[in-house]
């Protein structure tokens, strides 16, 4: 059953064509990829897919429902959660407190909860907080970040930034995460964990989308691999089958990257 | 005892102690009449820090101030309300223009906010002052009630009016602690580092930002309508740009990285120094000129701030190193977006 | 209405409106190229004014000269701010507004220390009056607005004809580009500086004599200029012109036949207009970065 799916889905920038008609459905519980060369339109799909730019034209629809045009919040807060490109973090706060911010969509912790949360008026409080941090303990313990609790993103390495942030797509609860390049910029030994993460991800029962360039990954990891080239879908399948297809090895010649 | 909880069980309840006892200790009205601005102005640069933390500089706060203290005044003398109801709604009013105006004003980037608030608070000013026959105008609003005795106090020496300033300011650095420390200061913080970030994991960002303004203006309705009821006397020409940015300037001398007791601290020191110095009109501006520059260059964490920034020097000249720039959490404010 | 008095009211705008047009553009090109918002502007005009008793009043220099005299004093000592108090903090908005406004605080306060906080008078240069249309004009103004066209020209010259203005140009619309071309950020802003607060003393000479001259001079024209520039759009010269026109006649013209209201109505449509063009009337959107 498709959770996400696109409906001749065009994004213009003036004359350019970043995406345009283009038909794409994510099933629920698998990994897809979208692969594509350089200035393809990939990012620009996930930019409109959810709600960080407004389509030229077409639908895109997550569980059944049209969320064309909602806010990038009221898209996150009905389980599509992204992941940025560059390290996007929270510079001035330590890494548990970005868990925290991502855990809060799903808090229902009132004004007056937290202004009257002494103990002998209000429980809900405390014991929402205990349950938040538990949440974010097992969170970071899950991306093999326990222990730098405490510390300011900017100082972690770049390979536990880039965990970091898919830590707090994580703790908004998604139902679909989608993930900008996460491997891109990592060594091999963090690709590696970060593909396993990815299959953990799964497990919990999370529908994963990725872009990316690394095609190691790509095809180790994908359950299915869409292709895009200047905007248009030209191919999709198993990555065994994309592997063979002509027109994918077409738009990739003169790339350096080698499909394979 | 680490240094952290005595702090908390030490020094905190000698500090309220302090605040309780300083009338007592400055037993002087020209004294006392100084420790009362400096929690009316207290007030004020908190709500700019709140709007602040979620990246809004505003420059029109004291419009909002204004607000509450016409209301305040005008509920006593035309409705014939008693202080004791019109200070609260004075606030709520002012609370509810801070909600409209924010819904209105926020969308904008953070240019173009400033310049907004500034048009805001001027439209306030200049209404007061075209519009005489309701608001006095230019000349004044005068003979505004003083509060009615409460508790068996009665109004009539400076005492009562300076423990009703602290306990407002005290309410009100208890809601910002409270909401600092749960998921709204987080929330705030967070928007104002990086709002496409936050918009991804489900912040609705008006609405934070929003409830911020909202929670400072409703306290700078509340202590404008105490200035009101206070002075016995408005003139829009307490209610200016210029005063707004003053005032805001306690809050960053003081030290923005420290949302409470950074603008407490500095309007403390800002108006106490000038007093201190014996300085005249003429030579207070020579000195806020000097302290604004200084304190930028020097300790551009704020005078807060002076402790780690001692730590920075002493580290540097153990190295034998140029000393660097120091402690700057403006740095991490990402406005604009 | 009373249209025999519009001659004069045109011609009251037109003066007004000049004076803003020096005052904001001195504002604007420093806030188009180094990205602070000066808010000491209005107390480099005040020293203007100053130049103009001094010199022009109490020294017995020429009138011309003084102006000049005046550009020359107030630009060096506002590129002097530049190099020690705005460079090191430029890219931070913050700080950039506390020590701008602490400059403001400085100098108003030291100006009343050296030359006495009372109100100067500064004899008009041109005394005499004009009689046509059915008006009387005072030739000191005519001469002002004369000059100050003069002034403009010489600056739209400067801008749009001139390497330096191109230089000037490019910093204000991609520093890192212009940086990559070779411009010198750091130069430009300084000059920018010389320029912006060269054009605040030589207004302050202009209507020094006009108005009255005294130490707390700056705050009413800071506020006036911001005021200019936000309605034509900051960082915009053109917009300045515009705005400072706009503000003069408007305020002429209001004030004439409908009298207070007219600031408010003002400010209620800046509200407005920035809301729907956050830009001004001319400018680009503002963004603050650091």
């Amino acid at each position: 059953m498709a959770i996400l799916e696109t409906r001749q889905l065009s994004k213009h920038f003036g004359g350019l064509a970043a995406v345009s008609e283009l038909d794409m459905e994510v099933r629920e519980g698998e990994i897809l990829s979208v692969i594509g060369p350089n200035g393809a339109g990939k990012t620009t799909l996930f930019n409109v897919v959810t709600g960080y730019m407004p389509p030229t034209a077409g639908k895109v629809f997550f569980g059944g429902e049209d969320i064309t045009g909602l806010s990038p919040n009221r898209i996150a807060e009905r389980g599509l959660v992204r992941t940025f490109q560059e390290t996007v973090l929270f510079a001035r706060f330590p890494v548990i407190a970005h868990i925290l911010t991502g855990l809060f969509m799903d808090s229902t912790t009132t004004l007056w909860e937290t202004l009257l949360n002494t103990p002998w008026w209000f429980q809900s409080f405390r014991r929402k907080r205990a349950e938040s941090l538990q949440k974010a303990a097992e969170i970071l313990e899950f991306l093999g970040l326990k222990g730098s609790e405490l510390m300011l993103a900017t100082n972690l390495p770049h390979g536990h930034q880039r965990l970091l942030g898919v830590g707090i797509a994580l703790a908004a609860n998604p139902k679909l995460l989608l993930m900008d390049e996460p491997v891109t910029g990592m060594n091999v030994e963090e690709a590696n964990f970060a593909m396993s993460l990815m299959r953990g991800i799964r497990e919990r029962g999370i529908t994963v989308v990725l872009v990316e360039h690394d095609m190691r990954t790509v095809m180790d990891i994908s359950d299915r691999i869409v292709v895009l080239n200047y905007g248009r879908k030209i191919a999709e399948g198993t990555p065994s089958e994309i592997r063979a297809n002509q027109e994918v090895i077409d738009a990739y010649l003169g790339v350096e990257e080698d499909v394979a | 005892m680490s240094r952290r909880e005595l702090a908390k069980w030490v020094g905190l309840p000698l500090l309220a102690l302090l605040f309780l006892a300083a009338p007592f200790i400055f037993n002087d009205p020209y004294y006392q009449h100084l420790l009362i601005l400096i929690c009316t102005w207290s007030i004020l640069a908190l709500g700019f820090l709140l709007i602040l933390s979620v990246g809004q500089f505003t420059i029109g706060h004291a419009g909002f101030m204004a607000i509450g203290a016409y209301a305040s005044a005008l509920l006593t003398t035309k409705v014939g309300v008693s202080f004791w109801f019109a200070l609260p709604l004075a606030a709520v009013i002012a609370a509810i223009f801070g909600a409209v105006m924010g819904w209105v004003m926020l969308r904008a980037r953070m240019g173009a906010f400033l310049l907004l608030t500034l048009c805001f608070a001027e439209v306030v000013r200049l209404t007061i002052v075209y519009w005489p026959s309701l608001l006095g105008g230019r000349a004044g609003f005068p003979n505004i009630p003083r509060p009615d005795a409460i508790f068996g106090m009665a109004f009539d020496s400076k005492f009562p009016y300076y423990y009703l300033i602290l306990f407002l300011l005290a309410v009100m650095v208890f809601v910002i602690y409270r909401m600092d420390r749960s998921k709204f200061g987080l929330t705030f913080k967070s928007i104002a580092q990086n709002p496409p970030l936050a918009q991804s994991v489900g912040v609705h960002l008006m609405r934070y930002k929003i409830l911020a303004f909202t929670v400072a203006c409703f306290f700078a309705g509340a202590a404008g309508s105490f200035y009101a009821h206070y002075l016995t006397f408005l003139s829009p020409e307490y209610f200016t740009v210029w005063k707004s940015l003053i005032v805001q300037m306690y809050a960053i001398i003081g030290g923005i990285g420290f949302m409470i007791a950074g603008p407490i601290a500095g309007a403390a020191f800002l108006v106490v120094l000038p007093e201190l110095l014996r300085a005249t009109e003429t030579f207070s501006f020579i000195l806020y000129g000097a302290v604004f520059i200084l304190v930028i260059f020097f300790i551009p964490g704020g005078l807060l701030s002076l402790p780690q920034q001692v730590g920075v020097w002493r580290q540097a000249l153990r190295r034998r190193a140029k000393i660097p720039g120091g402690i700057r959490p403006w740095q991490y404010l990402r406005p604009g977006s | 209405m009373d249209v025999s008095l519009i001659p004069q009211v045109i011609a009251n705008g037109l003066m007004m409106g000049m004076s803003y047009v020096l005052i904001a553009s001195g504002l604007t090109i420093v806030l188009g190229i180094t990205r602070i918002i000066n808010f000491a502007h209005g107390e480099f005009y005040m020293l203007g004014a100053f130049c103009a008793y001094y010199f022009f009043q109490m020294a017995g220099v020429p009138y011309l000269v003084t102006i000049l005299l005046a550009i020359l004093a107030v630009g060096v000592l506002g590129m002097g701010v530049e190099r020690v108090l705005f460079r090191p903090i430029r890219e931070f908005f913050l700080p950039s507004v506390v020590v701008a406004l602490g400059l403001a605080f400085f100098l108003a306060g030291t100006a009343a220390w050296l030359f006495g906080p009372e109100e100067k008078v500064v004899t008009s240069p041109f005394p005499g009056v004009l009689n046509a249309l059915g008006a009387t004009f005072s030739v000191e103004r005519l001469v002002v607005i004369l000059i100050a066209i003069v002034i403009m020209g010489g600056l739209w010259y400067l801008i749009t004809r001139t390497k330096l203005g191109r230089a000037l140009r490019g910093v204000a619309q991609d520093r890192e580009a212009a940086s990559l071309q070779g411009i010198s950020v750091n130069g430009m802003c300084n000059i920018s500086m010389g320029i912006g607060c060269g054009l605040a003393g030589a207004a302050g000479v202009l209507l020094g004599p006009i108005f009255i001259v005294h130490p707390y001079l700056g705050a009413l024209a800071i506020f006036k200029a911001l005021i200019v520039i936000i309605l034509g759009g900051i960082g915009s010269m053109p917009g300045a012109v515009l705005g400072g026109l706009l503000l003069g006649f408007i305020e002429s013209f209001g004030l004439t036949y409908l009298g207070g209201v007219t600031d408010v109505l003002l400010f209620a449509f800046i509200f407005v207009l920035i809301l729907f063009r956050p830009g001004g009337l001319m400018g680009r959107v503002w963004v603050i970065r650091h």
